[in-house]
């Protein structure tokens, strides 16, 4: 028996291989643990070698965009005043309402809204194959970050934390297939859940017939699970189609964010 | 033992560029998979032994799944699956030939991506992952294939000259006179 195992130890081998390959998979697919001791030895040795070339390229490439932003810099300069003195005065008409707001919950009793903390992060790394949409970005658990937390930018809603080590997180983006999150339209406040399909557009999906959803309309994250806030923007409807089969709409979403030209984000935590 | 350090190495060199984020090649999310590549051309290595190349590939597997968002040993099956497979084909074919590691590519990359498809269908059951299949692979194949050649001379040129390397100092070690020998050991 020994002797027949000996002549056949390489496809035993890899037979063993292959189980274990499926087993972790199944595994992960039910609890997303990610790869755990894998996580804690490669990811120390690769991350810094990662931030310092993505750091290095970065400053490169803004000193040569500095360079030919030059040009037009007194005119944007200009424009930018202007945006900032309209905003602030938005801010001063919206601090009324916000405070009567305050004062309204309390009366009512309202449990208090925990206060938000933005951690800033690098992206450090993509995910190498073309058939999910993560992230790698330079904080972790050591700052503070953790699993299911919201990651967004200015202009919008990116995605959620994944995963988390000690000093890196793994970001699913909310492009990814496999991505699902709450939402409200924020002009009709009707509710449904979007997933991604692509680089540049998602689905918004269980938004019953009669629900009011127009193109141009703009939705925001619902803050139902409490974990990620209520009204980050996440795009704007650009496509509706009622009449088709089942009890559901179909709304066609495009991110507010540029999924190709992003730098820096910011975790969102309680 | 140094040449399967170097594979090692040059696996996590190869995942480390794949996975940079400002990879030129990578439009639209598309990246060349030069991992992929790798685990081909470790395959044609006739040097390669079946069972250590299987647990240096499921490593390679491994290594990816750590940066990608997919699930944890799908890259491990998929790899060890083509290595086996190639190993198979040798017996049969002479893959030393560059050209014929192209073909290999070209086809690897189909399959890889039919692969990813169905071990996610079976287990996620996503109903969207074939729109995603149809609109990434043909992407997919052309990038990979696009930087397949550059990426297998590179291979060459580096194993060939470890390899080429270690077979000189066995060829000192070896015409060394006896006496010399002796009064070494």
């Amino acid at each position: 028996m020994l002797q027949f195992l000996l002549k056949r130890k390489s496809v035993i081998l890899i037979a063993i291989l292959f189980l274990l390959s499926l087993t972790l998979l199944a595994r992960d697919v039910e609890k997303r643990e990610g790869g755990g001791l894998f996580d804690a030895i490669i990811m120390p040795v690769l991350s810094p070698p990662l931030k310092l070339s993505t750091l290095a390229f970065n400053k490169a490439y803004r000193l040569w965009q500095g360079y030919f932003n030059l040009v037009s810099v007194r005119s944007e300069n200009v424009l930018l005043q202007k945006a900032v003195a309209d905003l602030q005065r938005e801010i001063q008409l919206l601090r009324e309402p916000a405070l009567e707001n305050r004062r309204l919950r309390e009366l009512l009793g309202f449990k208090k809204k925990l206060p938000y903390h933005f951690i800033p992060a690098e992206i450090i790394g993509r995910d190498p194959s073309s058939w999910f949409r993560t992230l790698l970005i330079d904080k972790g658990t050591d700052s503070g970050i953790r699993r299911g937390a919201a990651v967004m930018t200015a202009r919008g809603i990116v995605g959620k934390i994944l995963e988390a080590q000690k000093t890196t997180a793994k970001v699913l983006l909310i492009i990814d297939r496999n991505s699902a999150l709450d939402i409200l339209v924020q002009r009709s406040r009707a509710k449904g859940i979007i997933e991604g399909r692509s680089e540049e557009r998602c689905e918004l999906r269980f938004v019953s017939k009669n629900e009011d959803i127009q193109t141009g309309d703009i939705i925001v994250t619902s803050g139902l699970d409490e974990i990620i806030p209520k009204g980050i923007v996440v795009g704007a409807v650009v496509n509706v189609v009622r009449n088709s089969p089942g009890f559901f709409q179909l709304v066609e979403i495009k991110p507010a964010v540029d999924f190709s030209r992003l730098e820096e984000v910011f975790v969102v935590v309680p | 033992m140094r040449l399967y350090l170097l594979y090692v190495l040059l696996g996590v060199a190869l995942l480390g560029i794949q996975a940079h984020p400002l990879l030129p090649f990578a439009q639209q999310g598309i990246r060349p998979d030069l991992v992929l590549i790798l685990v081909l051309y470790l395959g044609t290595r006739p040097e390669l032994e079946l069972g250590a190349g299987a647990v240096l590939v499921s490593l390679l597997g491994y290594f990816c799944a750590v940066f990608s968002g997919g699930p944890f040993g799908l890259y491990a099956f998929v790899y060890l699956f083509f290595f086996v497979s190639i190993d198979l084909l040798k017996n049969v074919f002479d893959l030393r030939s560059i050209y014929l590691q192209v073909l290999l590519v070209v086809f690897g990359s189909i399959l890889e991506g039919g692969l990813v498809f169905m071990l996610c269908w079976v287990f996620q059951n996503n109903p969207h992952l074939l729109v995603t299949f149809k609109n990434i692979l043909p992407k997919q194949l052309a990038f990979t294939v696009a930087v397949a050649p550059v990426v297998l001379l590179f291979l060459n040129y580096v194993i060939n000259s470890v390899s080429q390397n270690n077979a000189i100092n066995l060829f000192r070690v070896f015409s060394q006179p006896s006496s010399v020998k002796t009064a070494a050991s």
